[in-house]
């Protein structure tokens, strides 16, 4: 079954979007995601991962009608800047904060952007460890086969707290708009059935800390998207159980015969 | 979407404040008990009820990090109960196409609450803690593949409270895609402090043992424990899955939609997938979680899909709200519920609420049960509704 790839997205920080990813002309910022999705109000209450998220959601169905697509988010360790804030109250003894209590959970960007498109649909949220992002499409695959018309996957992962993991990884969010239509050359590139024990992609050429970070197989998978490259992307790049899947770039239908 | 077929659920174990097993549960159902008590010794400033685990789990059976956490534990407590049907499916389908499905939303947060404790206390933190292993979300899945072997995909459905439903989606969707020819699915979740002063934070814990659809309830109790099933697209069953509707309320982060469209959406949904039509479905186990908001919402939804005849019961006044393990332990009670041709009562309803227009089962009795439809709702409007049938 070959899945479409109609869009792709990314954020990290000082990559506001994939103009800036392809660019290479990072900004030096750590300013937290636009998340324009999001009214102010909301956007401030929300932890920096959903505005992430939110913000490649965004992204990824700018040209889809956004109350009706269904959705798949995706992250290995969720929430963590939340429950640093919650760990903090609790050891003060303090009343917890309902606004950061309700947004501790995994579904928090998933609640967030279904209440500001009004989008009734289907939506999930997933963590698989290092095979997150796979799963994550594992699941956008099934939804398509069992007949959703489109299905928005967006991964990200923010760093542990410091005082509870030794773990050092730099913030990101990546996501694509997919559809198991067939191919008509409109697509940006076709996804190949996943994989088990795929040969990975070399991504040296990814820093250290967005590499190290769980959610990279999304990031390596959009850019090979962005670049229009026809590979295998190893999306469990740290282990796990080495999921994979082939990109391949649409081909322009054949002329009609004469 | 297009219909689901049904699948066969060949074995299935739960634990919860109701006792170490499902022949516990159904014992609590039959007698009408509660496993909830005053949640004296956890240390809150407030009253609650709340449905712990009446009995002390196993020791973990290795040093291994992800096999301590409480989480772990009562995944390997009912694994134990499922040993015979794994075996099988392992010799028969082989490891890699064994898939694991769990919902939890707590995951290790008794362990990470703790850790951080020491951390404050000494400077460090304890040094059989391990965030990845156990904090996180996978940690449970991890778990699950060393006690069993299994080795087919696995992941964690985390959207809160509705989490141990949709992992039934997931395994319907996986057996259909034809990744896997088994799944073990379900949903774990421990109490800690963090949901317990949360809920209350939020004005929806209960100071009592909570009251579902009774006119005077205020509000939730909140339990712990879990529920593990061994799903195949064919096999002996017990029950069948007949499918899983899932929707969004698009209104609220932390409050349903008052007049429960989103709910309403997802038991249409599961009906149309499922290809069955609301007069085939003899019973609701709802959400009932006891708050007003829940409770009044919940029941326009199930009045407007199933009309106001249908027995409706929440079994949450026996074990309490499982959050993330929600949807699996009363999975398990419909199972139950539909081999023994039971309908419990909806513990805490005899002051019924006249107000909701449904029909609240106070008492139980002997019916006839074909279907059973669960409804699990959460934090981010995220909505499951599950269709279980007798063989």
């Amino acid at each position: 079954m070959k899945l479409r790839v109609l869009a792709v997205g990314v954020w990290l920080p000082g990559v506001a979007d994939n103009a800036v990813w392809l660019s290479g002309a990072h900004m030096d910022t750590q300013a937290p995601p636009a998340a324009a999705l999001l009214p102010p109000m909301t956007r401030r209450r929300c932890s920096a991962l959903t505005r992430a998220l939110a913000d490649v959601f965004g992204q990824v169905t700018a040209a889809t009608d956004r109350a009706q697509v269904c959705s798949v988010f995706a992250s290995a360790y969720g929430e963590t800047g939340v429950l640093a804030e919650l760990l903090e109250q609790l050891a003060l003894g303090e009343d917890l904060s309902p606004i950061r209590f309700s947004g501790s959970v995994h579904n928090s960007a998933a609640g967030q952007v279904s209440i500001v498109c009004g989008n009734r649909a289907l939506t999930t949220s997933i963590a698989a460890g290092r095979d997150t992002v796979a799963l994550a499409l594992l699941e956008a695959q099934g939804l398509l086969r069992d007949g959703v018309a489109q299905v928005a996957v967006v991964c990200g992962d923010v760093q542990p707290p410091t005082g509870l993991s030794s773990e050092r990884f730099s913030p990101l969010a990546a996501g694509l708009l997919l559809d198991a239509a067939p191919s008509n050359g409109d697509e940006l590139a076709l996804l190949a059935d996943l994989m088990e024990d795929a040969m990975l992609a070399d991504a040296a050429s990814l820093p250290e800390a967005v590499w190290a970070n769980p959610c990279c197989g999304a990031l390596l998978l959009a850019d090979t998207v962005l670049r229009q490259r026809s590979l295998r992307i190893g999306l469990s790049p740290h282990g796990g159980q080495g999921w994979g899947v082939d990109v391949t770039l649409a081909m322009p239908p054949p002329p009609e015969a004469a | 979407m297009d219909r689901a077929p049904p699948i066969a659920v060949v074995d299935f174990a739960a634990v919860s404040a109701c006792g170490p097993t499902r022949e516990d549960l159904a014992a609590a159902l039959l007698g009408g008990r509660s496993g909830l008590r005053n949640a004296d010794d956890f240390g809150l400033p407030f009253a609650t009820a709340v449905g712990a685990l009446p009995f002390d789990l196993p020791a973990p059976t290795s040093d291994l990090p992800c096999l301590q956490p409480r989480i772990a534990r009562m995944v390997a407590h009912l694994l134990a109960s499922l040993e015979t049907p794994l075996s099988r499916a392992r010799r028969g389908f082989g490891d890699r196409r064994i898939g694991i499905a769990l919902g939890t939303s707590n995951a290790g947060m008794p362990e990470t609450e703790s850790a951080d404790r020491h951390r404050r206390a000494t400077g460090a933190l304890p040094l059989t803690y391990d965030f990845a292993a156990q904090h996180a979300y996978d940690g449970v899945v991890m778990a699950t593949r060393e006690l069993t072997g299994i080795a087919g995909p696995g992941l964690v459905v985390s959207t809160a409270c509705s989490s141990g439903a949709k992992a039934f989606a997931v395994a319907e969707r996986w057996l259909r895609l034809g990744v896997v020819d088994a799944v073990l699915v379900g949903g774990v979740d421990p109490l800690c402090q963090m949901t317990l002063r949360g809920f209350h934070g939020l004005g929806v814990l209960s100071s009592t043992a909570c009251r579902p659809f009774a006119a005077g309830r205020d509000g939730i109790s909140i339990g712990e424990g879990g529920a593990l099933f061994l799903l195949q697209r064919q096999g002996t069953a017990m029950a069948h899955v007949c499918g899983v509707g899932e929707s969004s309320d698009a209104h609220h982060q932390s409050a349903p939609h008052p007049e429960g469209e989103g709910a309403a959406l997802a038991m249409q949904r599961v009906l149309d997938r499922s290809g069955l039509r609301s007069s085939d479905v003899d019973h609701i186990n709802a959400h009932g979680t006891a708050t007003p908001l829940n409770d009044a919402a919940e029941a326009k939804a199930i009045a407007q899909v199933f009309g106001n005849e249908v027995p409706v019961v929440s079994t949450k006044g026996y074990t309490g709200h499982l959050l993330g393990a929600a949807g699996a332990v009363e999975a398990a009670i419909a199972i139950v519920c539909l081999r023994d041709q039971f309908l419990p009562a909806s513990l805490g309803a005899q002051d019924g609420d006249a107000t909701l227009g449904i029909s609240i089962n106070t008492h139980s009795r002997q019916t006839r049960l074909r279907a059973i439809a669960s409804n699990s709702f959460a934090f981010g409007g995220n909505n499951a509704c599950v269709i279980l049938g007798a063989p």
